[in-house]
């Protein structure tokens, strides 16, 4: 040991409350391994959360492809259109159930109307479900 | 093309294939909502985790801060 060494631990720091401090410097270990115990509870919550985003756009994709094909199964051409369109042609009556004009009208309006409310409901949903999607 | 406002006829087959398909599509919707509330559960949680990172570092500052001020006292 050098002199300058030995004057140097002739000095010393009085810590009032010794207790206290150690203490403090326990509970602060305790916080500090309760963080890295969390940071492993939010690293399983993310990766659970990451599954899920993954299910959710696995079935997202299928949903675009059903609507896609709700889409491709509606007819592109009114019956006024095709009237326009081939003046000539006359519908083909086999292929009507025999009922009067109006119940006709009645029975096969109803449907199509209703596709497409239901369409345009699924649709609608498929964007909000998009949109919370991004959101998050 | 088709103009909207004028109704459609959609041939017996495809209008019965619609349904299931209508079907399918709104199970589905379903199942994503309840995926989403999930994923919210997720989010809460994650949140709440984060809020104890916060709540235990704001401690731990503070009781550093109480030690500095223990060791400067004089």
């Amino acid at each position: 040991m050098t002199d300058k060494n030995i004057g140097q631990q002739e000095f010393f720091m009085q810590i009032n409350n010794p207790n206290g401090f150690r203490r403090n410097i326990l509970e602060a270990s305790k916080l500090t391994l309760s963080i890295l115990k969390e940071t492993h509870r939010i690293r399983r919550i993310r990766e659970a959360k990451h599954e899920l985003i993954h299910r959710i756009t696995h079935e997202i994709k299928e949903l675009k492809l059903l609507v896609k094909k709700i889409e491709d199964l509606m007819p592109v051409y009114t019956k006024a259109d095709l009237k326009k369109k081939f003046p000539h042609m006359v519908p083909d009556k086999k292929t009507h159930i025999s009922m009067s004009v109006k119940e006709k009208k009645s029975e096969h309006k109803q449907p199509a109307n209703k596709h497409v409310a239901e369409i345009d409901k699924v649709s609608r949903a498929l964007d909000e479900v998009q949109r919370r999607l991004q959101g998050l | 093309m088709m103009s909207e406002s004028n109704p459609v006829f959609v041939k017996i087959d495809k209008y019965k294939e619609i349904l299931s398909i209508v079907d399918v599509v709104n199970k589905k919707v379903l199942h994503v909502k309840q995926l989403l509330a999930e994923l919210e559960d997720f989010k809460t949680k994650e949140e709440e985790e984060i809020m104890n990172w916060e709540k235990s570092m704001e401690e731990i500052s503070q009781k550093i801060e109480s030690m500095q001020e223990e060791l400067s006292q004089e």
